[in-house]
């Protein structure tokens, strides 16, 4: 429990500082099987090329084996920290959270994301869970993939229109 | 004569000439027929781990899926479903007119289901493929399309087929079942983080507990579109809680857990039904970029890591074992889906205690008399004594003290002390919640009261059932200890007492008067 406090009381701190920032957590919500990993993360918002802190804490109820972490960043994200994108945790019993802490900046607006892939090795195969951290630049604007021509059917429906490979045969006489 | 020849060439022109071939217009119409495929990529196991595999994509029929040919105005001119190969018919289509044919991400049995997969980032419009507007010409033709894994148009209808699977299961040992509108909610920003779903920040692929499963699609962190076992578990979730009773509480769990006995059951029914539905029991998860990572587990034969009542994985072997024709160890019974379901749908919808794995064993055994020692004999090649009641009673495990007895009993004026502890972890782990019975034996106001005595920063809050039938009576969730006057009628009732902090051993009484 103290340790936990140790780690847990600079992040509140920094979160009363910063009351521009983003936090999340997946303790208590629903969740499809796999690896027994909860996320819980601080994530400071900056404008353009201003850096952003990003707090983030994984727990987990194995109680031995390994974690392994790959972090990727949004292509427009600027890693300015050294953390490295591969980081290993020993499970114990007696660590809560595994905390990890980066740095990013970016040169324009807009709502990115790191991504994290978590996987938990018992030594009798691993299980993984991915996670993503938002990290909002300057008025954080969504910018959506849109594959799909949207739009409404002639009953009012509004449908997402993609094209199909088809083929067509004419039925000779 | 003359009058003949005018009425000969009245004929003609209003009737043509009939060759009766079949790929001949007939009058003024016309016929497209075809068939509606999507592509799947496939994975690829390598022990423990599995990915998609791009060299192994596959074309596979939609099924079920709702069909329109439509004009240049947009106007629907036919509609249909595709039959169980996937093939559709538009008999009565107008000649030389410009059509095109427009497929739905979406499943219609009149009266009975209706599922549609539709993009929660984008206005939640329902996902189509359009082939383009061809002229129909004089000719039948026939018209095939396919949604492609280039353009991620195959997505919703590759989940889409993994649910119509899943249906047709369930149709085939009950076919008046009538299930809900279901909205599947997809798309390529559906991302792992929590926040806006119309952002696509859903956090993982889940059922809402409602009308709504929401399914990942990120392809730089998770997509669960290729996942079959993945969206069946979900669409599992939507059986139970529709068709039978899911008590089942959510949050994180995972293989070697000690899971509250609702989580374990209902956790381990999605994933033997994912195996059950796709006949293979290999459930399988890919992530990461392009799904160039995931796990896969075994249902019939992963390893036993602390198996019990309170583990999903050994829920999920049991119901396997108990469903598949493939006698292995302990396992000599193959009773099929039907008797399952009906436990499911009947009896387990209807039970006195929490939905677990003894609420549903005991009633099975019920159901299946004949079967009683060969259902015995897989329970125990979990670690799990014989089931003899709902209540999980007689058991014998080297769990935590103060474990058992699962569901404790108070009476009129009396007073028990209980513990919870998050030793196994929380907030969904045992001990996180205690259980306790209530005869109340006369319609009358009764004052329950959980007061803590143990554990300084613990809250306690409960939920009151009524077990007939069973429904949420009163949640008190307020700070503090609760003491709450509640109006209630003769019958037995179930309190949930858990404490909000889940902190460790933290002790309470609890009392009714």
């Amino acid at each position: 429990m103290k340790l936990k406090t140790a780690i847990i009381t600079p992040l509140l701190i920094i979160m009363g500082l910063n009351a521009d920032s983003i936090t999340g957590t997946t303790v208590g919500h629903y969740s499809k099987p796999g690896a027994p990993i909860n996320i819980s993360y601080d994530s400071q918002h900056v404008q353009i090329n201003e850096t952003a802190d990003i707090n983030i804490s994984l727990s987990t109820t194995v109680r031995s084996g390994t974690m392994s972490v790959s972090l990727s960043l949004d292509d427009k994200l600027t890693l300015e920290s050294d953390t490295k994108s591969e980081i290993t945790f020993q499970v114990t019993p007696e660590q809560k959270i595994y905390p990890i802490q980066l740095k990013v900046s970016a040169k324009e607006d807009g709502l990115y994301y790191i991504r994290l892939l978590t996987k938990i090795d018992k030594g009798q195969g691993s299980k993984l869970r991915a996670f993503a951290v938002p990290v909002t630049i300057g008025e954080g604007r969504v910018k959506k993939v849109q594959s799909n021509v949207m739009m409404k059917s002639l009953s009012g429906e509004r449908i997402s229109v993609s094209k199909a490979v088809e083929t067509i045969q004419v039925l000779e006489e | 004569m003359y009058r003949l020849s005018i009425l000969s060439l009245l004929f003609f022109l209003f009737y043509g000439c009939d060759t009766s071939s079949s790929s001949t217009s007939d009058s003024n119409l016309t016929r497209i027929t075809g068939k509606i495929f999507y592509e799947r990529i496939n994975p690829l196991h390598n022990n423990s781990s599995s990915l998609l595999n791009r060299d192994n994509i596959t074309k596979e029929p939609s099924l079920g899926i709702v069909v329109e040919a439509i004009d240049s105005t947009g106007a629907t001119l036919e509609r249909t479903n595709t039959n169980d190969k996937g093939e559709y018919t538009f008999s009565k289509l107008p000649v030389n007119t410009s059509i095109k044919i427009r497929a739905y991400a979406k499943i219609l049995k009149k009266d009975q289901w209706s599922v549609k997969v539709i993009d929660n980032t984008n206005g939640n419009s329902i996902y189509v493929i359009e082939g383009s507007l061809v002229n129909s010409g004089e000719s039948n033709s026939v018209r095939n399309l396919t949604a492609v894994v280039a353009n991620r148009s195959s997505g919703p209808f590759a989940i889409l087929d993994s649910v119509y699977k899943a249906m047709n299961l369930v149709y085939k040992v009950d076919n008046s079942v009538k299930l809900p509108e279901l909205l599947i909610n997809w798309s390529v920003n559906n991302i792992p983080s929590n926040g806006s779903l119309s952002d696509g920040q859903i956090g993982t692929s889940y059922f809402d507990g409602a009308n709504s499963i929401y399914i990942l699609g990120d392809k730089n962190s998770d997509t669960d579109e290729f996942d079959n076992h993945v969206v069946i578990h979900e669409w599992g979730h939507f059986l139970e809680k529709k068709l039978s009773r899911a008590d089942n509480i959510g949050g994180q769990h995972g293989e070697g857990d000690n899971l509250d006995i609702r989580v374990a059951f209902g956790e381990g029914f999605g994933n033997a039904f994912s195996a059950i539905v796709t006949d293979d029991p290999i459930y399988f998860d890919t992530y990461g970029k392009n799904g160039q990572s995931g796990w896969n587990m075994n249902i019939e034969t992963t390893e036993h890591i602390n198996p019990g009542w309170s583990s999903e994985a050994s829920v999920q072997r049991i119901l396997y074992d108990l469903y598949d024709n493939n006698d292995d160890g302990a396992d000599k019974l193959s009773l099929g889906f039907e008797p399952l379901y009906q436990v499911l749908t009947k009896e387990q919808k209807n039970a006195k205690a929490f939905t677990s794995i003894f609420s549903f064993i005991s009633e099975l055994k019920s159901n299946n008399s004949s079967s009683r020692d060969k259902i015995d004999a897989i329970v125990e090649s979990e670690d799990i004594l014989a089931i003899t009641d709902i209540y999980g009673s007689n058991r014998n495990n080297n769990l935590e003290n103060g474990t058992l007895p699962l569901y404790e009993k108070i009476n009129l004026g009396e007073s028990i002390n209980l513990c919870t502890t998050n030793f196994y972890g929380s907030p969904n782990k045992i001990n996180n919640h205690k259980y306790v019975r209530l005869l109340i034996p006369s319609d009358d106001i009764y004052t329950i009261r959980v007061a803590k005595t143990h554990g300084s920063i613990a809250d306690f809050n409960f939920d009151l059932f009524n077990t007939t039938p069973f429904k949420l009576e009163f949640s008190a969730e307020g700070q503090g200890d609760e003491n709450r006057d509640i109006s209630l009628i003769k019958g037995e009732y179930l309190l949930d007492i858990y404490n909000v902090q889940y902190s460790s051993r933290a002790c309470f009484d609890v009392s009714i008067n």
